[in-house]
């Protein structure tokens, strides 16, 4: 009991790490920040085992781990509003090519990564871009103003059918 | 030759059998988890006692114990009128034994050896009538599982006066 215990609160602890550490810590994980989940790694092991090495007990913190995680992404699907709880909110970092640099600073990212960013996407100059998020995972989701066009002419087809 | 990227897609009753495997696989994880919350894998521990030729024994156990974890093993002889000078000797089965990594006895006993699957103790006599004797033990690390009897017996020269029987399992 006392195993699933300490499992339990090491997992709570962990979600709140990485809720509080904000979307940045997640996937964009600099150098240190990887020697920081490395570090974390062993002594979560630590906290949770503790000097308990059976099988068995790997066994139930494995199990235990997955099912809370599981429980995590039921709660989020079944209530919106625990969901933005549990996962957080997606961030508008740039709108119609202008960096919002308050929603920047709040997220930690600098221009150095959205231009790192836009260049994994393929974008010369972050002028291409209509808008950017960054997704509660970490994840950049970029929008070009051709995509955007296309959409408004898709729209605007739409709207021609419907009118014919 | 093109290589197509896309990959193949699960239609509706593949994404169900999917979903029902998941889910066995769940239910497995499920089965350590519950057992532990019940207490299968331990530490669990219980106190049986024997009686026999003036000797009363009792033994505390762990009846349920998983490597590297702390193993309770303690256990008192007592004798009405007290022990004299002769000195109070017990045996344990040597295979439980082998089992636990310990420390040390308290009190440490005056001498020991080994009589075939047995090891026989044997303790300085107490100024009372109950002899105390507590082993600062862990079970061993990589064990395998096991589900036995153990004995402990009190010996009043080469015979046993009083014999707890015991079961231990020990989960891996």
């Amino acid at each position: 009991m006392q195993l699933i215990l300490r499992t339990v609160v090491i997992f709570t602890a962990l979600w709140l790490v990485l809720r509080v550490g904000g979307k940045r810590q997640v996937a964009q994980m600099d150098a240190f920040d990887l020697v920081t989940v490395i570090v974390l790694g062993g002594v979560v092991t630590q906290g949770i085992l503790q000097e308990d090495y059976s099988l068995v007990s790997a066994l139930v913190a494995v199990g235990l781990v997955t099912f809370l995680a599981i429980g995590l992404s039921l709660l989020s699907w079944r209530s919106e509003r625990l969901g933005r709880l549990i996962d957080g909110q997606p961030t508008i970092l740039l709108r119609y090519g202008q960096p919002d640099e308050v929603a920047m600073r709040a997220e930690r990212i600098s221009m150095g990564n959205l231009l790192g960013a836009a260049r994994e996407h393929g974008l010369r100059s972050l002028d291409e871009a209509d808008l950017v998020v960054l997704e509660p995972d970490g994840a950049f989701s970029f929008f070009t103003k051709d995509s955007a066009d296309e959409s408004d002419g898709e729209d605007a087809e739409d709207h021609r059918a419907k009118a014919v | 030759m093109a290589y197509e990227t896309l990959p193949e897609a699960l239609d509706g009753p593949g994404a169900i059998r999917a979903r029902n495997l998941r889910r066995i696989g769940l239910a497995l994880f499920a089965v350590p988890v519950i057992a532990s919350a019940v207490g299968t894998f331990g530490p669990r521990e219980a106190t049986i006692g024997a009686s026999g030729g003036g000797y009363a024994l009792s033994v505390e156990y762990p009846r349920a114990t998983r490597s590297s974890i702390v193993a309770p093993f303690a256990f008192s002889v007592s004798k009405t009128g007290g022990f004299g000078e002769d000195p109070v000797v017990v045996r344990v089965d040597r295979a439980f034994m082998d089992r636990l990594d310990f420390q040390n006895w308290y009190p440490v006993p005056a001498a020991e050896h080994n009589d075939g699957d047995q090891i026989v103790y044997e303790f300085d006599p107490p100024d009372g009538e109950v002899l105390r004797v507590s082993l600062d033990a862990r079970t061993g690390p990589n064990q395998g599982y096991s589900s036995h009897d153990y004995e402990v017996g009190v010996l009043d020269g080469e015979t046993d006066a009083a014999v707890a029987t015991f079961h231990t399992v020990f989960w891996p």
